[in-house]
């Protein structure tokens, strides 16, 4: 048998070959695997939405964005801290209904959490519509911004201006270069800055920050594909909104629909009446 | 052939391989040329392979500064920027966070790729702006923001601390976390005010306060951590910077009138609160008076804060051995019939001496005057269904003078723990009736009382033990004096008279040791000591013109009980299942008892859990069970003792099951327990008719004779509770059943009487908006008595009280409240009484104070009736209410 040697540069040659495929090919798998997060950075806004085209009312909710280096995480702290508090209390031994009564001075805001997959441009979305949770994945949207020269200044970060038709809206934005974070409120993103105001042109969604904090504690973000949760409804964009539609426009259907039989229906006066019919205003609407 | 092969393979090995390590570049990297785009792509600096995906690439002009075109990297590192029309010069920066920043000039299109190479590093950023979230976790202990919890309108810390998750304020002011007592309320981590909390949280502004934290299962004293379980938390008010190392004062001034209007005298109400805050002093100093019906004594409540805090008083309630008729108060409240002016003065001082160690210096006085008026119907049960009702109407007045001083040192560490307090507390209280019954009486008690403690503490850990000796010492004495005159006519000089001077000296004494070890799960605890007992009571009647009893009589009696005890517990506890096992052996001067103790708590599931406890107690009766007397509670009320102390055993039983399913946001609750009371006494209820009797009136003679009586009491009580998370709505129903069964002899008869008493209760909470909230509560109760054995009587009583509260949130800066409740009352059968009750409260905040102004009784309701059942009697009670009125004032800080 002949032997067969390469000589020490060819070897060495080889070995650097190797491990650069091999270092290219795990780093590139564990990118595309990560399914968690280490949030570095969380930006703070206060939002206004008017839910019901037939009412003039805003509400107003405090929303956090948790900036990791490949996810971001956009929820209520509102809604957060009522969950959170409200699960202190049953884990101490309370019932629901001491709960409720500790609770209810808690405001409660959007159930909406949004997560961003930088690597993958994709957005996990997992919202709650009468106590069944749903999820959707769509595309990270991040082009065609159209960059203005105009300029403000919000929490002394001199900011730019950009806007966008999205989902239905003119989105008008702006942007702290000085934070160089492609991120925004809600499924807003794709700029050379973080966006620290947004308002829709009709004025009937807004948000704007108010603190930006770097995080020393660990705040996990985990991309909600991942969740072990059984309960959830997978479904897509459209569809949500559609499920969410009905359940504001004719909420005894939907009712129904789950199963339940409406026995009665009455005013607080003890007349019998029909559950009254709203309008949703959606912040986004699907072709 | 292997010779000419070998050279051969070489070579085209090495060829090939720089095939691949050209194809392996070319996928990796990729190439450009020319000046449409820019591509490129950013590997991590310490190993220049990683890429770094989402890094910020951007080309800014170099004179304007504007962004001419931007891309963030992908998941491969690389980016890639349209360059049409754009010029040069042009600077490229790279920027990401947890990376520092690379910034270039480009004064040429680069020829090849770019490859930027970023180092970690910390982001800096401009200006950091923390947001403290509203509630926080951190191991036992929740912070709350209390602009979380503030409401438009709250005056007080109190108001805010009610809507904390897991805190209830009660009536009393006593704060409870979970159900049970706080354990301490700290004031920037100081526990200035020790159990009198109240004067804090009912009197100061929630602006003061910026954090509000609740330390859950909270061991105040630093060296028994980790080894006694405490279940009650402490409150901590954490101060808002500008109130810290500042002299702070805050002002609340209210006027207002009553009905009729300028006919009656005017109202007011004022607070003055002046305190500082700092590292080395702590001083809390309150003023305040009123004389619409709020007692002043509620601020200066000592409440109940269990014995953690290792420096609990061992008597902390008025005691009157006498008294006047007339000075009870309805379910309604006492505000409703108080009629009062008075005030209190509160210094509170914490001195620091050194990290560990501090002395408190607490002095407060209070006074008030009182009034009330009152009818009481009280219809006697005397056996062969023969009945009598009397009548008596009493106006009371009364003034009471309340000095209290305390000291305390403390020194706290892990090391060890020592405290030594000394508290002194006086009463002086001067209460008069004039009672209208089949004659007119006039009714004096002069009632005092003197109470001095000591307490001492030490604790010392070592390793896994714990070794606490306590002293705890009580020397009290109360004299105090009831005098009751007869008139019998305006025109005529009183003539008839009684007086009693009663005096209770006594010494209450707990001394102890303690010995704690601990291995893991389980704990042992030995603990020995010595309780000693001492009463002395004299009793001394002086009479006037009265041929009967009781004439000139002086009697003594004193007692003495010593309880020496040895009582070794074990204790199991793993989270999901709580044992713990005591034996108490103790002997009762000569009488030796074993009073075990068992409790188990396990957690079956996530949902149920099953609590279960018996525990069996000895007690003997004090002087005033002893005492042969007679001693004259008031002018009715008669009592004679057994001459020597009897001895009472109770067992009781607890059994409690719990389901609660949060998913399905269902709660059930039911518990059930049995108590059975064995005493070696009974009492006898005489009742005489005023025909030989002193003052001519009706009396009823209490006394304790040497039989035995057993006390039975069964309770039940169901939960149900449904709520919804999506709907702000509320329902809970809860029903509850109590049988007692008791013992005694009436008009000389062996009777046993059953008590029964049932509820229901439903609630609804719902909220219309964001401007409105509404509470709708239906409580309906039903009394039943009857007598199984001897003297017939029976009794049934059932009451109705719905209310509905309304908050109204006109605008950011007025808020309305109004709180009605509707009381139906049964009288007897079939006839029932109907008092609507209103309050009106309006705030409106200006720009450093608030104005607020309160419309009380509004339907101006005179008088309320209502009835209630003893074993021997049931009565009907009239109150004389405060009528409607209206005050207005202005709260502000400075």
């Amino acid at each position: 048998m002949a032997q067969f040697t390469l000589n020490t540069k060819l070897q060495e040659t080889i070995g650097r070959i190797c491990l650069i495929v091999l270092i290219f090919f795990v780093s590139r798998n564990s990118v595309y695997s990560q399914t968690s997060d280490t949030a570095l950075m969380r930006v703070h806004y206060i939002s206004y939405s008017k839910k019901y085209s037939d009412s003039k009312r805003k509400n107003k909710d405090w929303n956090c964005l948790d900036i990791g280096g490949s996810f971001s995480k956009f929820y209520s702290m509102n809604t957060w801290l009522l969950d959170s508090t409200k699960n202190v209390l049953v884990a101490a031994g309370l019932s629901p209904e001491e709960v409720f009564l500790k609770t209810r001075s808690m405001n409660q805001g959007s159930e909406d959490i949004i997560t961003k997959d930088y690597a993958n441009s994709s957005i996990g979305f997992v919202s709650k519509i009468l106590v069944q949770d749903y999820f959707y994945q769509e595309p990270l949207e991040m082009a065609e911004w159209n960059l203005e020269n105009d300029t403000l200044t919000i929490l002394d970060y001199m900011c730019y201006k950009a806007h966008k038709e999205f989902r239905g809206r003119t989105w008008v934005v702006w942007y702290a270069p000085d934070i160089p974070s492609m991120d925004g409120p809600w499924k807003l993103a794709g700029l050379p800055g973080l966006i620290l105001k947004a308002q829709d042109s009709t004025g009937d969604f807004s948000f704007e920050c108010d603190g930006i904090e770097l995080l020393n504690k660990k705040v996990v973000i985990e991309y909600p594909s991942t969740l072990k949760n059984a309960r959830i409804i997978k479904t897509d964009g459209k569809t949500y909104l559609q499920i969410k539609k009905k359940s504001v426009e004719d909420l005894k259907s939907t009712i129904a629909a789950r199963g339940y039989t409406i026995v009665s229906v009455t005013d607080e006066h003890g007349v019998e009446s029909d559950i009254p019919k709203r309008k949703m205003n959606s912040i986004e609407k699907y072709d | 052939m292997t010779k000419f092969l070998l050279p051969l393979m070489n070579r085209y090995i090495n060829l090939y391989l720089k095939l691949i390590l050209i194809v392996v570049s070319l996928i990796s990297i990729s190439i450009s040329y020319g000046q449409n785009s820019i591509k490129g792509t950013i590997y991590l600096a310490s190993n220049r392979v990683e890429s770094i995906p989402n890094v910020r690439v951007t080309l800014t002009d170099t004179v304007s500064g504007a962004i001419v075109a931007y891309s963030f990297t992908k998941a491969d590192g690389s980016f890639e920027m349209n360059m049409s029309g754009k010029t040069l010069p042009l600077k490229m920066e790279a920027s990401a966070m947890g990376y520092q920043k690379i910034v270039l000039i480009l004064d040429e299109w680069p020829v090849g790729p770019i490859s930027i190479a970023l180092t970690e590093g910390a982001f800096e950023l401009n200006e950091v702006k923390v947001v403290a979230p509203i509630v926080s976790l951190k191991g036992d202990t929740l912070n709350y923001m209390t602009s979380g919890f503030y409401k438009d309108g709250d005056r007080t810390i109190e108001e805010v601390l009610k809507r904390i998750p897991g805190i209830e304020v009660a009536v009393s002011g006593e704060i409870r976390y979970n159900d049970t007592p706080i354990n301490a309320l700290y004031i920037d981590g100081k526990n200035i005010l020790g159990e009198k909390y109240s004067i804090a949280t009912k009197n100061m502004n929630p602006n003061l306060i910026a954090m509000i934290q609740v330390f859950e299962n909270h061991q105040p004293v630093k060296a028994l951590k980790g080894f006694t379980p405490v279940e009650s938390a402490a409150v901590n008010l954490q101060l808002s910077p500008e109130a810290k190392a500042e002299w702070i004062a805050s002002a609340d001034l209210a006027v207002g009138m009553g009905v009729p209007l300028f006919d009656s005298a005017p109202l007011y109400d004022s607070k003055l609160l002046l305190f500082r805050f700092d590292s080395k002093l702590q001083t809390m100093n309150v003023i305040r008076g009123n004389n619409r019906g709020m007692p002043v004594q509620e601020d200066l409540k000592t409440h109940y804060v269990g014995a953690a805090a290792q420096s609990r008083l061992l008597v902390t309630d008025e005691l009157n051995l006498v008294n006047v008729t007339g000075v009870l108060a309805p379910s309604i409240g006492e505000k409703r019939v108080l009629f009062n002016n008075g005030g209190y003065i509160s210094s509170n001082s914490l001195f620091a001496i050194g990290d560990k160690s501090e002395v408190s210096v607490k002095v407060s006085y209070s006074i008030e005057s009182k009034e009330k008026e009152q009818q009481q119907y009280t219809t006697y049960f005397l056996g062969d269904s023969e009945t009598i009702v009397i009548g008596e109407k009493s106006i009371f007045s009364g003034l009471v003078h309340c000095p209290e001083a305390d000291i305390k040192y403390k020194s706290n560490s892990e090391a060890y723990f020592m405290q030594a307090r000394v508290n002194f507390r006086g009463r002086f209280q001067d209460n008069l009736s004039d009672i209208y019954t089949s004659q007119n009486l006039n009714s004096h008690a002069f009632l005092n009382q003197y109470d001095v403690s000591g307490i001492f503490t030490w604790i010392k850990p070592y390793k896994n033990s714990v070794f606490k000796l306590s002293s705890n010492t009580l020397v009290s004495s109360l004299p105090q004096r009831l005098h009751i005159e007869r008139q019998y006519s305006r025109e005529e000089p009183l003539v008839d008279s009684l007086s009693q001077d009663i005096s209770l000296k006594r010494i209450l004494s707990n001394n102890g040791v303690e010995f704690t070890n601990r291995w893991g799960f389980f704990s042992v605890v030995t603990d020995a000591g010595l309780d000693l007992r001492y009463e002395k009571l004299s009793n001394n009647f002086y009479n006037g013109y009265f041929n009967n009893l009781p004439t000139n009589n002086s009697n003594n009696n004193c007692l003495l009980l010593s309880v020496l005890h040895v009582s070794p517990s074990l204790r199991f506890d793993n989270k999901r299942l709580f044992v713990n096992t005591s034996v108490p052996l103790k002997l009762f001067n000569t009488n030796l008892k074993l009073t075990p103790e068992l409790s188990i708590r396990y957690k079956i599931s996530s949902y149920w859990e099953v609590i279960s406890s018996f525990m069996c107690s000895v007690n003997f009766t004090d002087i005033t069970s002893v005492y042969t007397g007679p001693l004259m509670v008031n002018y009715r009320v008669y009592k004679s003792g057994t001459d020597k102390m009897a001895q009472n055993t109770s067992k009781l039983f607890v059994l409690k099951a719990i389901y609660n399913n949060p998913l399905k946001l269902l709660n059930l609750y039911a518990s059930f327990s049995r108590s059975l009371i064995s005493n070696e006494t009974t009492t006898h209820y005489n009742y005489f008719d005023s025909s030989g009797s002193l003052f001519d009136v009706a009396y009823v003679h209490l006394s304790e004779f040497f039989e035995p009586a057993q006390n039975n009491s069964s309770s039940l009580m169901l939960n149900f509770t449904k709520s919804f998370f999506d709907f702000p709505l509320l329902i809970n129903i809860k029903l509850t059943g109590i049988d007692t069964k008791s013992q005694m002899v009436q008009q000389d008869v062996f009777t046993e009487n059953r008590y029964k008493f049932y509820s229901v209760f439903a609630a609804l909470d719902f909220s219309l908006g964001a401007s409105t909230d509404i509470s709708v509560k239906l409580p309906y109760s039903e009394t039943n008595r009857e007598s199984v054995l001897g003297v017939k009587a029976s009794s049934s009583l059932s009451s109705f009280n719905p209310s509905l509260n309304a908050v109204f949130k006109l605008s950011k800066k007025t808020r309305v409240a109004i709180n009605t409740t509707l009381n139906l009352n049964e009288l007897s059968q079939g006839l029932y009484y109907l008092y609507p009750f209103a309050d009106v409260n309006i705030q409106i905040k200006l720009k450093k104070g608030e104005l607020y102004a309160e419309a009380t009784n509004i339907f101006d309701n005179r008088e309320y009736r209502y009835k209630n059942t003893g074993d021997l009697f049931i009565t009907e009670m009239v109150y004389k209410l405060r009528p409607f009125s209206f005050i207005a004032g202005y709260s502000f800080s400075f």
